[in-house]
């Protein structure tokens, strides 16, 4: 795999083929395409100037190396970087045409019919049944106040918002994925709750009108103001197909005093298929700041999907009394990578964080949990509890545990801990005991193994993702 | 930082080895935290920071007027890092040729490192490699005393920097208890880069210790690396309380099946003590076992380290490895980190590590107090059995009398906090 270059979206051979010849910016990556981005989007020159100052960092800084898996060289000049949306042409005409095994997963996880033609990327008349939901609860957001949009709308409706928030958590200068995010970032989602508002409903990207299409380089901006709350959800359960192997993302999340955000996600992209040819390379900058006093921050993350993820949600405590957690499931199966974690940093009085991060590999994947904790000097009475645990299924798969510990202070308490192992033969014969066969019964005991984070997700993302489990490691037993 | 480095040899062909390490050492000079390896210990500063100079310039022979251990033991006398004499009388053993002591010498080395030229500690030993020794037990040797190999270090050791190696070899079915015991009574701060390799075959057992005397102020860097064959078991104690600076790294082989790697490690660090252990343990034959337990208290803006890391290879099914690393920071200023890393390939295992890191549990300090015990005596006793907790397997009862003796001269606490 390492001696092929990355296949570019021209004609990514997992995917959909794409019309590209539409419309589209130039080739490669030079000061021009940001312009062509920006200008196309209509952007305020402040946003081009910003894109340009990290096109220049980006010149000088090198991609990254010290993770796990590692992954062939991506030619940066062949990609493209902006095209309009997908004239429908060249999707398939009816579901018929689509993989069958594709159409054989969603009806386990029990998707609707159109919902599966949304999916499988079929195109579908503009009668939609979450097209006017989405509508309905579109205004009883704007009701409370609340601002739910793409990123590329809120530029051009709320520029202050947007100068003031964006970057200020991932600066121009972090690392290389980062910052090409910010030079050529096409779109996204924005969210910005009012001071003391509960946001009624979850948001999802699901129910933005045309987010499926937000791209590889995707970047969202939440900020909860004082006293408010919101719980986000990105991704769904049902595999999506997507035409871009590269993703890099950027997500910013502010939250002010008192406020609070839970972000779930569930990423179930293409992981390449049995012999490890193809799949998505997820390389997302997930980022927090829990800027004000009594702040929370909650990341929620089912990664089943990708060739490889690398992926690190992070908190920074900055307010006294925040709080920051991290509640994570990976499975890795076939010659998935996964190679994620969190960081949590804590800078402010009686802050406190909970990671609880469980790993499972099967076939010939890799599985690493990589995190840091950091608590400064001024962080006093400090308080960090870490869980990894990782399962093995297969002798061919590895698991590893990275954890950074540092503590600065000695009022502050940090405890982790970390185990690795199979599954448990006694609880495998006591479930095939009771007429469980062999996969019922993995799939009952990883369930019950990620018990503690899918009690985290929303209700209905929860039975999902409990079916997703079971699934993703279909094939490995035995 | 000036570096005085000369190769001493004759030019010939040992020159010219010498030679080739120093250029490769010198491209890179010492690590630096931009080093994963070296991350929380920046080497290159802190010699920066404490040494205007650093040479190997021949050392003055210095008379060994220090007191033995007052227990039968075997010895083994080093004076400023060079072999001086040796005593296994006491043994009485018929063969002669049961223990073999000589000093360490260059071809020896040569062909001992010829894997680990990535590490530029090893390029600079290689270099400037000068003393030690060479141990050599035969099979089936059973020692009724242990070995003590006492370190002094002695005379104006100002600006002086020590490489030296340490070889031992265990044959078939023979075990020994070593004690290694630091004194340092040295003026001038010096830096010493040792390099410790270990054979454990089949059946052979070795307990190592690492004892300080008293106070040290200076720094010292250690890599050892061990190997062992099938049922070999190894045990590492390491008591460096007292001294300025060191780093302990240790890579454990288990290359045999059922063989058996253990590090334990109570410590109690004053006075901006900057102190790092690091250990790999290499599981890569089926039904091996592996301990760590790494105990760190600190005080007065000392600073501990711990990386710990334990890697199961595909083949290496029924692996039992277990790690936990612990720290008690008792005052503002003083920092634990850790890197407690688990790289598992097979999936038949039982692997855990836990670390923690805080003050004293204020439940168990009320839980004395309210049975009359004083404050300041109650954290005494709660530091003492924190740190106590790893001698528990020790059956030599001479050592551990040692050891106790040790913890009671370097735990000394005054609570600062009312």
């Amino acid at each position: 795999m390492s001696s092929n270059i990355i296949d570019t979206n021209k004609d990514y051979k997992y995917g959909f083929t794409t019309d590209i010849e539409s419309f589209k910016a130039p080739k490669g990556l030079s000061e021009e395409t940001i312009k062509f981005i920006s200008g196309e989007k209509k952007e305020p020159k402040w946003l081009l100037d910003w894109r340009l100052k990290a096109y220049k960092r980006l010149k000088s800084l090198k991609e990254p190396n010290w993770q796990k898996p590692k992954y062939p060289k991506i030619d940066y000049q062949d990609l493209y970087y902006y095209s309009a949306p997908k004239s429908t042409k060249n999707k398939p005409k009816s579901l018929e045409e689509v993989d069958p095994k594709l159409i054989e997963t969603y009806k386990k996880l029990g998707i609707p019919l159109d919902e599966q033609k949304k999916l499988s990327g079929v195109a579908v008349d503009a009668v939609f049944d979450s097209v006017s939901v989405a509508t309905t609860f579109k205004g009883e957001l704007t009701k409370k106040g609340i601002i739910f949009c793409s990123i590329s709308e809120a530029i051009q409706k709320h520029p202050d918002l947007v100068k003031k928030y964006l970057g200020s958590v991932i600066p121009l200068t972090d690392h290389y994925f980062a910052t090409l995010n910010s030079a050529v970032f096409t779109d996204g989602s924005f969210v910005y709750i009012p001071p003391n508002t509960r946001c009624p409903m979850e948001l999802s990207t699901y129910f933005r009108i045309n987010a499926s299409q937000t791209g590889q380089f995707e970047r969202t901006l939440i900020i909860a103001d004082k006293g408010s709350y919101v719980s986000y959800l990105e991704g769904c359960t049902a595999p999506m197909r997507d035409e871009n192997q590269l993703h890099a993302a950027n997500v910013e999340l502010v939250a002010l005093d008192d406020a609070e955000i839970k972000y779930s996600t569930v990423q179930n992209w293409y992981p390449g298929d049995e012999q490890g040819k193809g799949g998505i390379y997820n390389f997302v900058t997930k980022r927090g700041a829990c800027r004000g006093k009594n702040s929370k921050i909650s990341w929620t993350q089912v990664e089943t999907g990708s060739a490889i993820t690398w992926k690190y949600p992070s908190c920074i405590l900055q307010g006294d009394n925040s709080v920051g957690e991290f509640y994570s499931i990976a499975i890795t199966n076939n010659h998935q990578k996964a190679d994620t974690g969190t960081k949590m940093i804590h800078l402010g009085k009686n802050t406190k964080s909970k990671i609880i991060s469980k790993g499972i590999s099967a076939g010939k994947a890799d599985n690493t949990y990589r995190g840091l904790v950091d608590i400064n000097k001024k962080a006093i009475n400090s308080r960090n509890y870490t869980q990894c645990d990782s399962l093995l299924m297969g002798n061919k798969c590895g698991a590893h545990t990275v954890p950074y510990i540092k503590n600065k202070n000695s009022s502050s308490t940090i405890e982790h801990e970390a185990t690795t192992s199979k599954i448990n033969e006694e609880q495998l014969f006591y479930c095939n005991q009771r007429g469980l066969n062999q996969e019922e019964a993995v799939s009952l005991i990883v369930n019950g193994f990620c018990k503690e984070v899918l009690q985290q997700l929303p209700m209905e993302f929860a039975v999902e993702a409990q079916k997703l489990v079971s699934i993703s490691l279909e094939g490995s037993v035995g | 930082m000036e570096l005085n480095f000369k190769i001493k040899d004759k030019p010939g062909k040992n020159f010219t080895q010498r030679e080739a390490y120093l250029s490769i050492f010198k491209k890179k000079g010492f690590p630096n935290k931009r080093e994963e390896e070296w991350k929380f210990t920046d080497l290159e500063k802190i010699l920066n920071d404490n040494f205007k100079e650093l040479s190997n310039e021949k050392l003055e022979k210095k008379a060994t007027n220090f007191k033995n251990l007052s227990f039968n033991h075997n010895s083994i006398k080093l004076v400023n890092g060079k072999l001086e004499s040796f005593d296994f009388k006491l043994e009485n053993f018929k063969n002669k040729n049961m223990v073999l002591v000589k000093e360490f010498d260059f071809d020896t080395h040569l062909n001992l490192v010829k894997n680990l030229r990535e590490n530029q500690m090893q390029n600079l030993n290689t270099a400037l490699q000068d003393g030690g020794f060479s141990l050599n037990i035969n099979s089936e040797c059973k020692f009724k005393y242990p070995i003590v190999i006492y370190n002094y270090f002695s005379g104006n050791l100002k600006n002086k920097i020590i490489n030296n190696s340490k070889h031992i070899n265990i044959s078939k079915n023979s075990n020994a208890t070593i004690m290694e015991y630091l004194i340092d009574e040295s003026q001038g701060s010096f830096f010493k880069n040792t390099f410790k390799y270990f054979n454990i075959d089949e059946d052979s057992s070795l307990n190592y210790f690492f004892i300080n005397k008293d106070q040290s102020k200076n720094f010292f860097y250690e890599f050892l690396d061990a190997k062992l064959s099938t049922n070999a078991n190894f045990k590492k104690y390491i008591f460096s309380s007292g001294v300025k600076f060191c780093k302990f790294e240790n890579s454990i082989q288990l290359k045999g099946t059922n063989s058996r790697g253990e590090v334990y490690s109570g410590l109690f660090l004053k006075q901006h003590n900057h102190q790092e252990i690091k250990i790999n343990i290499q599981h890569l034959k089926p039904n091996c076992q592996s301990h760590q337990d790494i105990k760190k208290v600190l005080t007065e803006g000392s600073k501990g380290v711990f990386q710990g890391k334990i890697f199961v290879d595909q083949v290496a099914q029924k692996t039992n490895a277990y790690q936990l690393s612990k720290g008690l920071l008792l005052d503002e200023n003083t920092e634990f980190n850790t890197k407690p890393e688990l790289e598992i390939y097979a999936d038949d295992v039982k692997c855990s590590h836990g670390s923690t890191s805080g003050n004293i549990d204020k439940d168990a300090l009320f839980y004395l107090k309210a049975r009359g015990i004083k404050e300041k005596e109650a954290i005494k006793m709660i530091i003492k059995g924190f740190l106590e907790s790893v001698l528990k397997n020790i059956e030599n009862n001479e050592i551990l009398n040692i050891l106790l003796n040790h913890f009671n001269t370097h735990i000394k606490y005054e609570s600062r906090s009312n």
